[in-house]
């Protein structure tokens, strides 16, 4: 109670709530903006730090954190350009609802569903972080693979109409991801002679290639045949349309608790990502829906799930940070960074010789959950207003976007061909209806996938039987095979009916 | 073009793709020490599982080539001219960037993609090719400290 007092009283400084709310506002922001990810705002954000008290500078951190996932949702949900990875399944059906008139509905239950999300981890992170931890740290090499090969199934869960065109696209984006340098041997593969390609394919000219410059090569067509509205996006007039009543939140909340505990779950295990529990919360939630046709088509169910899991791994990320003085990804390694250059050391000590510091940061957490609420709700028209541009004007603009914003992430013009190249193949993926979320996840997984088989294999002495003698490893491998069977007769129970 | 000859022929061609990539991965892969699990592991084994993909969706397509009712869409010639405009546009953009400079090439290109959406409006042409390369960059210049191609050609 004594840690609570000090620690309520050192969070509730001024300047401690103002950058708060200014690093959520930057998060967002830059969030937003395709190219510009989250460990980029943070690390430019860490230099500022180092002239604030420790408190106001982990304050403002975490502002840029939280605000940056969730920002990505924000040109997800409105163009089609998902601002981070893990929104690239908030944009599946964010962006179906957003051109049925229903943006204001997507974003608001984006909005609601990543607070949710981050409340919860918060509150893990507050009152279970030993225990998750013990956990997470039980993830080997076995593990990390029989995970990857699991969430490799949701590919089968986010292929439309064929599973043979998912899992093709998914396919090839596991090919992709292969190009560069081995990560084990530091052999050059695939590269084909051209030196930019040794260090591999940019991962963000891929994103803003396959969906924004994609969607954008749609719309010009769209525009060629006379079938370009006057404006992008066109808002209902309806009022059920821009809300969403109690009933709609009852109904998502299975959902967006379901989100937050693979959100959780997947945060707090090291390496993984926000992305890879989107998509996995996407894809349950496609499993368990009683209405699995709308998914992909604007389903509230598709944006929630994604959002609740991506925002619920902010919270997790932070455990075995402050248990075990391990950072999980490189957010955190950079708040490890901003924490040791003002003497303090994560791990157990860190409770015990920094009790009010701790539990003024925990409650800090809560309050930027809180202020997110209120920020990203007063901005929700700001943004829908920024969008209702005629597309003669919207779509250079988000060209303009695309390509600036692929540029600074490594200020190489070869990846703005890349992510031309990726554009074009994405037109192609449309028009030939193949999904493009498989190709995103196979190049996510892939190296995951890859990696830890051949760790696992080598510490093995070459035998598999350690990927069935170790629980968690011939747990999700017991999950693979039951996802795989189930989509299996699902799929050739819906043939027999067609 | 129906939804099953897309399937032949999306599926012959990756076929042939993943057949390609099979035949270059001795040249183009190191080989580490040669065991089982060499850098060449995972593209041979994605490389099998695409050609075999590829030619069940083939199958597919072949097996439903007389299902579907072809439906045709004219203007077809003006569409592709769009895209190949914007796709022109942004490799203009991004191979002359370097040299010309970014608020240069950013104002030639905003400019021509909203010729290429079909915004005629003079004055607002102006505004973009006016205001938002410049904005870009003062954005990035000062907010994330990254600078744009100044142009080699403009000293």
């Amino acid at each position: 109670m004594e840690h609570l007092a000090a620690g309520l009283d050192l969070i509730l400084a001024w300047q401690n709530v103002a950058l708060m709310a200014l690093g959520l506002v930057v998060g967002i922001v830059i969030g937003a903006i395709p190219g510009l990810n989250v460990p980029l705002a943070v690390a430019l954000a860490l230099p500022f730090t180092f002239h604030l008290p420790p408190l106001a500078g982990l304050s403002m951190l975490l502002g840029i954190y939280k605000g940056g996932t969730y920002g990505g949702s924000i040109a997800a949900v409105l163009i089609n350009v998902p601002g981070t990875p893990a929104a690239a399944a908030t944009a599946m059906d964010g962006y179906k609802l957003a051109r049925a008139g229903k943006a204001g509905k997507a974003l608001k239950t984006s909005l609601y569903a990543s607070v949710f999300g981050e409340l919860v981890s918060d509150i893990v992170l507050i009152v279970l972080a030993a225990q998750v931890a013990r956990i997470a740290l039980a993830f080997g090499p076995h593990e990390f693979f029989a995970l990857g090969l699991f969430s490799l199934t949701i590919i089968a869960l986010v292929s439309g109409k064929s599973l043979t065109r998912g899992l093709l696209s998914g396919a090839v984006g596991v090919l992709l991801a292969t190009v560069g340098l081995d990560p084990l041997d530091g052999e050059v593969r695939l590269a084909f002679g051209v030196y930019e390609l040794t260090g591999g394919l940019n991962f963000i000219a891929l994103i803003i290639g396959a969906f924004a410059i994609a969607e954008c090569l749609v719309q010009a067509e769209n525009r060629a045949l006379g079938k370009l509205a006057a404006q992008v996006l066109s808002m209902s007039a309806e009022r059920a349309d821009n809300r969403v009543s109690a009933a709609e939140l009852r109904a998502l909340l299975p959902t967006v608790l379901r989100g937050t505990g693979i959100g959780v779950f997947i945060g707090a295990i090291p390496g993984i990502g926000a992305a890879i529990a989107a998509f996995m919360s996407y894809g349950l939630a496609k499993r368990l829906s009683k209405q699995p046709e709308t998914f992909g088509e604007g389903a509230l169910e598709g944006v929630a799930a994604a959002e609740s899991a991506n925002n619920a791994v902010t919270g997790s990320t932070l455990i075995p940070l402050l248990t075990l003085g391990i950072p999980g990804d490189v957010i955190t390694a950079i708040m490890l960074g901003a924490l040791t250059v003002h003497g303090l050391i994560p791990g157990p000590t860190l409770f015990q010789q920094q009790g009010d510091f701790v539990t003024a940061l925990l409650i800090g957490m809560l309050m930027v959950t809180g202020l997110h609420l209120v920020i990203g709700r007063l901005g929700l028209p700001l943004f829908i207003h920024a969008v209702r541009l005629p597309p003669g004007i919207l779509f250079p603009l988000v060209v303009m976007l695309c390509v600036t914003g692929t540029y600074v992430a490594t200020s190489n013009t070869f990846d703005v061909f890349v992510m031309l190249a990726f554009g074009v193949l994405g037109y192609g993926m449309v028009k030939f209806d193949f999904p493009i979320p498989p190709l995103l996840i196979g190049f996510i997984l892939g190296p995951l996938v890859e990696v830890s088989l051949r760790q696992a294999v080598i510490l093995s002495n070459n035998g598999a039987w350690d990927f069935v003698t170790r629980p968690v490893s011939a747990g999700f491998l017991a999950l693979t095979v039951i996802v795989i069977g189930s989509v299996i007769r699902q799929r050739l129970k819906q043939a027999r009916q067609t | 073009m129906t939804q099953a000859t897309r399937d032949l022929s999306a599926g012959l061609l990756l076929a042939a793709l993943g057949c390609a990539l099979l035949a270059a991965i001795p040249s183009q892969v190191g080989m580490g020490d040669g065991g089982w699990f060499s850098p060449a592991f995972m593209p041979a084994v994605i490389g099998i599982v695409i050609v075999a993909l590829a030619l069940l969706l083939a199958v597919q397509g072949w097996l439903r080539r007389h299902q579907e009712v072809v439906a045709r869409v004219e203007g077809r010639g003006r569409a592709w001219l769009a895209i190949c405009a914007v796709v022109a546009i942004i490799a203009g953009q991004a191979a002359l960037m370097t040299y010309a400079g970014y608020i240069a090439t950013g104002a030639v290109a905003v400019v021509l993609l909203a010729l290429t959406y079909g915004h005629r409006r003079w004055w607002h042409l102006v505004l973009l090719a006016v205001v938002v390369p410049p904005a870009l960059q003062l954005f990035f210049r000062y907010t994330m400290l990254v600078l744009l191609p100044q142009g080699s050609w403009l000293g």
